[in-house]
């Protein structure tokens, strides 16, 4: 029932291992680091939150359990025996190029025949932050503090959002002419253009510092807290393509349907108005709402220069790695019958 | 080396395509979804050693490209297993991963990508492909620009620029002007006399028992018969 490709396999030594090893380490440790230090620092009653205390003991147990686990790959490696791990670190190395090549293309293909060209990822969450600020500044009076940051980080995560969700929808059918002449991996196809969105993203963001800056708001070591969300938002937003581009790939109506339902989404997410109008009844609804979280997240930072509590960043990884699961599941699940249905 | 061990593909041909939520709720509630199977492979088994130039013979719709598409790991069996060993490079259709937009030199790096080469392989190669190709004043144009056959000269100059360990070949492709057909026939020549496994699906019996060393003939999704090329294709000319 399978088709073996036994070049897919690479060789993982013992010195690229303890590599590996230091380096999710050395990411853990910060991270925890700093979450515990500004926890700390935000909770001010002189009480340290819950890993601020511990926090060397939970850095050992947690490089004791990486450390076994990268020995565990090296091994597998070794005998050849198939590990998660292992297979996400050589579908890195045999399709890098290849998810690079295709980064680079959905990017260019973008704004290829535009005169302002990339320029335009900046303008477009600048431009929309003008007129909805227009409206609600002034037709509908809102009294968040400090609105154009807030409006703006919003705007920022749902226009992502709703890019990388609408390219990831079409990415198996419009490949189509490639999925059927050539074998390759067809998870590369929503994950590449999920990750060209993720570039229009970051560069999306530079406005939004910009308005930092302009509006004043302190700048603090929290800010370094921010790729925390923006991690989640991206691994969101991969399961979602997951779920779409499969979908697609069987009911074409899916992207009149998606059209409909990310409207929708947009008004059920705090973009443009404060969560203190949302009905205390509907709130747990809400929450089911993975952007709400991450924009959250963001703005909490943002707004307040300290991290949130420790509750928050464990909202955002259920709110992202659910739905990438879920993604993950569905696209093995179909991935096989893609080339008997476009 | 290819191993292929009781390989089946089922094809579920539905009466009328469904494409829509709406078409396929309806036909469910009608309970109307009639599908008719359709048996393109059946307990196909064969092996071919390294270095063997297998050829492949057949009617239209004997299952040949099916099973090129098999053993490239474009579709998956239904039943049965095919294990491949070393880099497979498939022939069925060039430059199938073309993007119009970008230029030929991007178009090179993407193809390549597309078709499992390395960068640093790519690099050291690009040269060669652009120069067999004939395309060097013309690199930096948006390929959407090109003539179709300057798209097909720089697809097999893509195609065939790695010495494969396995290759799998859907009729011998001349491409181009007349000089440039002489080209590429060399040089398809040349990759399949070089040691290389082949597999080479050709509807021209000349060819066949020029090239390869063994024939399969497939008849209605079986193996109708498989031996010494002289034979099967004396057999398949009778018939």
């Amino acid at each position: 029932m399978k088709t073996e490709h036994k070049a897919d396999k690479a060789k993982l030594s013992l010195p690229a291992g303890c590599i590996i090893f230091l380096a999710l380490y050395f990411i853990t440790a910060t991270a925890l680091y700093f979450i515990a230090g500004v926890a700390f620092h935000y909770d001010n009653s002189g009480k340290p939150l819950l890993f601020g205390e511990y926090y060397f003991a939970i850095i050992a147990a947690i490089g004791l359990l990486l450390a076994l686990y990268c020995l565990r790959l090296v091994h597998c490696s070794k005998t050849g025996a198939r590990s998660l791990g292992l297979n996400v670190i050589n579908a890195f190395v045999n399709y890098g190029f290849l998810l690079k090549q295709l980064v680079l293309r959905d990017f260019k293909a973008k704004y290829k025949r535009s005169v302002l060209g990339i320029l335009w990822s900046f303008l477009n969450p600048l431009l929309t932050m003008f007129v909805q600020y227009i409206v609600f500044s002034t037709l509908f009076k809102s009294d968040i503090p400090n609105f154009v940051v807030y409006l703006l980080v919003g705007i920022v995560f749902f226009s992502f959002f709703s890019e990388a969700t609408n390219m990831g929808l079409m990415s198996i059918v419009s490949n189509s002419s490639l999925i059927t002449k050539v074998y390759v991996p067809k998870y590369i196809f929503p994950v590449s253009r999920v990750l060209s969105s993720a570039i229009n993203f970051m560069i999306s963001m530079i406005p939004l510092f910009l308005a930092v800056l302009i509006t004043r708001v302190r700048i603090s070591v929290s800010f370094l807290l921010l790729p925390f969300g923006i991690i989640c938002t991206i691994a969101f937003c991969i399961g979602m393509s997951f779920i779409l581009s499969s979908a697609m790939v069987f009911f074409r109506d899916v992207q009149f349907l998606w059209n409909v339902i990310s409207m929708l989404w947009m008004y059920a997410t705090p973009i443009f108005y404060p969560e203190s109008i949302l009905p205390d009844n509907l709130m747990p609804l809400f929450k089911m709402n993975p952007l709400y979280h991450f924009i959250r997240f963001t703005r909490f930072i943002i707004l307040s220069g300290a991290s949130p509590e420790p509750k928050a960043y464990l909202l955002c990884l259920i709110a992202a790695f659910v739905p990438l699961a879920i993604g993950v599941f569905v696209f093995k699940k179909t991935q096989d019958k893609f080339v008997l249905n476009i | 080396m290819i191993k292929v061990e009781n390989v089946s593909m089922k094809f579920m041909i539905m009466h009328d395509r469904i494409r829509s939520l709406k078409e396929y709720t309806v036909a469910l509630l009608k309970r109307r979804l009639k599908y008719e199977e359709f048996w393109a492979l059946r307990n196909v088994s064969f092996e071919v050693r390294r270095g063997e130039v297998m050829g492949i013979i057949g009617r239209n719709g004997a299952g040949k490209s099916t099973l090129l598409k098999i053993i490239s790991g474009i579709l998956k069996p239904t039943e049965g297993k095919v294990v491949t060993c070393g880099n497979i490079v498939p022939m069925l259709e060039l430059g199938s991963g073309f993007d119009h937009d970008l230029t030929g030199r991007e178009n090179i790096f993407l193809n390549g990508a597309i078709l499992g080469y390395s960068e640093d392989f790519l690099k050291s190669k690009y040269d060669e492909i652009v120069e067999f190709a004939e395309l060097e004043k013309f690199i930096d144009v948006p390929i959407r620009n090109y003539s179709s056959g300057m798209l097909m000269r720089l697809a097999f100059s893509i195609a065939t620029v790695v010495n494969p360990e396995i290759l799998i070949v859907d009729e011998i492709l001349a491409v181009g002007d007349e000089a440039f057909q002489a080209k590429s026939k060399a040089r398809m020549m040349e990759l399949m006399s070089g040691g290389t496994t082949v597999l080479f699906v050709s509807h021209n019996l000349d060819q066949i028992r020029e090239l390869c060393n063994r024939v399969i003939w497939l008849d209605e999704g079986r193996i109708k018969m498989i031996g010494d090329k002289n034979e099967v294709c004396d057999a398949y000319k009778l018939r």
